[in-house]
């Protein structure tokens, strides 16, 4: 017979601890840190005892009918009101000696010796008995609990590949960019076209283009002007944290268009991220700027002109 | 219009308190401010409540805080001005006991910023302060509005990113000695600089915390400020400046104009100027917008910044010291909360009590800018009526 329990780290030691003589028990993680482990249920070896189980509601990862995940991505929130708190509420009478669940460095501030282990979830409690965990061994997930009393020895078997490091990057959480379309739609012909308001009093440009001069306050109206597409940059900056909706790193940039006094502030693009500085020039291009509710959101964005600085190289 | 004078102050501490709602913090701050009132205060005599908050965690901001504090008797009305919004508060209140139109009023702010998932809370708070055609879809982020100043604030002035972590340090520093603190850990300049890039020139320990906490004042006229308090602290300054919003229109971008506008107007009111300020509340949510705001202050001459904070003159210690209590680097930013929580600061100041005591402080400042870097608000507290 052969039982499938979805859960984490409390549902795998749970049915650890509760398992008849003769029963394999395996304990899987394919999201995250990927990792598998296993323990036979016999009549020697270690012995787990029971001292506590709470199940309690912090859902910050939820699973619809489909199979796709919702994550609620808050780590000292599931650490300060999920498992520290579950923990409390167990009132255990000897401190933990390992936690599975948590990440190596929520795990120490409960169990300052617990071992690091590699996995967080249904594999975490394995790899922990597998590390020759004595005392207490508590295993966590989300607002649920389980401790054991771990006592004795037994044979540990580990086959398993050295893991690679996971990798650096974090995608974005997949939010979506929305879209006012009202305003879109007045932004429209300016955007596509690159174009400033000229004012009809005095001729100052604006970019956006606006109701009311930005140097003589006239508010008759304003016409469609062309800018020059070629610019330097004023100030600039690179944006390393994950933004819901936007590949990171992504630099933003300030740029003054030809001799117009018009400022616009914009991607920059085609250009590695973080290289561009203050005094570059280049031209501005015209790309998709963002994918908003679906819509594609188009604009001008300024493209570093490296040829010049490697003639400077060369020279 | 008659003088007004704090006569009580408080706050709960800053920090995530994922156990604590909105109708948990307003009472905590709102108790502590009326238990600070040296001789005593019914919360009946409070006859009206301005409220502070720039989100609306749990729902309409005045009905919340009459509801919870047991102010349902009261007009309450709530300001919201960015991160302004603490400072223009109590601006609001002193108009109100200053023309006479009440004796006794609440000042109170308060924000629940980790009500949210860390990681969206200030994407989501993006779209409220963004052109939705021309700046939201760039990902124009809190970090990147500040980022954008700094970058060419560093490139004109002979500040460097040192200078920024020296900032940070010594707010950290400052920090750990106040028990109301966020992050109540010493940094050095090294791990300031080696910490993990947001937005380039910021690394994470160049910026604010996300907190929740809640602060308060109460206020009283000239006239009945004796039945409170044997020491009044006296608001004898007020301002608030504004700026363009979008930044490709801040024509110089090493300054922010609406605190100059808001410093100027605090100052004239009060008849104090920056060197007579003994002690400073100034907004720094990233580090070098505590450099740029001491030219903007007055403490220093233009691009003097560097120089400043090198000198050791805003330490404890200093000639001018700023943000003893952490400031928003360390103390934390829940934004509503934070202008009030500043004012507490410098009235414990005056009062002679506060954690981190600056000897003989008689004038001080406290100083928010927010939003696209576009309203700033400025209030000068002193010993001294005036």
């Amino acid at each position: 017979m052969v039982t499938e329990v979805l859960g984490g780290a409390t549902a795998a030691l749970a049915q650890l601890v509760a398992a008849p003589p003769r029963t394999l028990v395996i304990g899987a993680d394919a999201t995250g840190a990927a990792g598998a482990g296993a323990a036979v249920v016999g009549d020697d070896g270690l012995t787990l005892t029971l001292l506590g189980h709470r199940e309690g509601s912090l859902p910050t990862r939820v699973r619809d009918a489909s199979g796709s995940v919702s994550e609620y991505d808050d780590p000292r929130l599931l650490r300060d009101r999920g498992g520290l708190r579950a923990l409390e509420e167990l009132g255990l009478l000897v401190p933990p000696s390992a936690v599975a669940g948590l990440a190596p460095k929520e795990a120490r501030t409960v169990a300052p010796e617990a071992p690091v282990l590699p996995t967080m979830g249904a594999s975490a409690p394995f790899f922990a008995l597998a590390a020759g965990v004595t005392g207490v061994l508590a295993a966590v997930d989300q607002a649920s609990v389980c401790a054991v009393e771990v006592a004795g020895g037994a044979a540990v078997h580990q086959h398993a590949a050295p893991a690679r490091p996971l990798p650096r990057t974090r995608p974005g959480a997949p939010a979506e960019l929305t879209i006012a379309l009202p305003a879109y739609e007045r932004a429209f012909d300016a955007k596509v076209g690159l174009q400033a308001g000229r004012c009809r009093g005095c001729g100052e440009l604006a970019l956006p283009p606006r109701r009311r001069c930005l140097g003589c306050g006239d508010e008759s109206g304003q016409e469609l002007v062309a800018l020059p597409r070629t610019g330097e940059v004023y100030t600039a900056v690179t944006v390393h944290v994950p933004v819901p909706g936007l590949a990171t790193p992504y630099s933003l940039a300030i740029v003054e268009l030809g001799d117009s006094g018009v400022r616009a502030l914009v991607h920059v693009t085609d250009d590695e991220p973080g290289r561009v500085s203050i005094g570059d020039r280049g031209e501005m291009v015209f790309r998709l700027v963002a994918i908003r509710s679906g819509v594609r959101d188009y604009g001008y964005a300024f493209a570093p002109d490296r040829r010049a600085v490697s003639r400077e190289a060369a020279a | 219009v008659r003088p007004v004078a704090v006569v009580g102050a408080g706050m709960t501490p800053f920090g995530e308190h994922f156990h604590l709602g909105m109708k948990d913090l307003l009472p905590l701050a709102v108790g502590e401010a009326l238990a600070s009132v040296e001789k005593g205060i019914d919360r009946r005599e409070v006859q009206a409540a301005w409220f502070g908050e720039l989100t609306t965690s749990d729902g309409f901001p005045s009905g919340l805080l009459a509801d919870s504090c047991g102010l349902l008797d009261i007009p309450v009305t709530r300001v919201e001005n960015a991160c302004a919004t603490g400072n223009d508060a109590l601006r609001n209140a002193f108009f109100a006991v200053a023309s006479g139109y009440v004796d006794v009023a609440l000042v109170v702010g308060a924000d629940k910023v980790r009500e949210t998932s860390a990681r969206s809370t200030f994407w989501d708070w993006m779209a409220m302060t963004r052109d939705m055609a021309w700046d939201y879809p760039l990902g124009l982020v809190a970090p990147a509005n500040f980022a954008l100043h700094a970058v060419r604030y560093l490139h004109e002035s002979p500040a460097t990113r040192e200078h920024m972590a020296m900032v940070a340090v010594k707010n950290h520093h400052n920090a750990v000695t106040n028990p109301k603190a966020h992050l109540r850990f010493e940094v050095t300049v090294e791990q300031v600089l080696d910490a993990p890039m947001v937005v380039a020139p910021f690394g994470l320990y160049d910026c604010t915390p996300q907190s929740d906490g809640a602060a308060a004042l109460v206020l009283a006229a000239a006239d009945v400020a004796d039945r409170y308090t044997s020491t009044p602290v006296w608001v004898r300054g007020v301002g608030l400046g504004l700026d363009r919003v979008m930044h490709q229109h801040k024509t110089d971008m090493t300054t922010f104009p609406a605190t100059v506008k808001a410093a100027r107007a605090a100052y004239a009111m009060a008849g104090i100027g920056p060197d007579q300020v003994d002690v400073a509340e100034v907004h720094d949510c990233f580090s070098c917008v505590e450099l740029i705001s001491y030219e903007d202050l007055g403490f220093c001459d233009r691009f003097g910044a560097a120089k400043l904070i090198e000198a050791g003159e805003t330490t404890l210690e200093g000639r001018l010291p700023v943000n003893p209590s952490g400031g928003l680097k360390a103390k934390g930013h829940p934004p509503g909360a934070t202008g009030v929580a500043q004012c507490v600061e410098i009235t414990e100041q005056l009062w002679g009590r506060a954690a981190n005591q600056v000897d003989g402080a008689r004038h001080g400042l406290a100083h928010n800018i927010g939003g696209p870097t576009a309203v700033s608000a400025v209030t000068i507290l002193s010993t001294e009526k005036g």
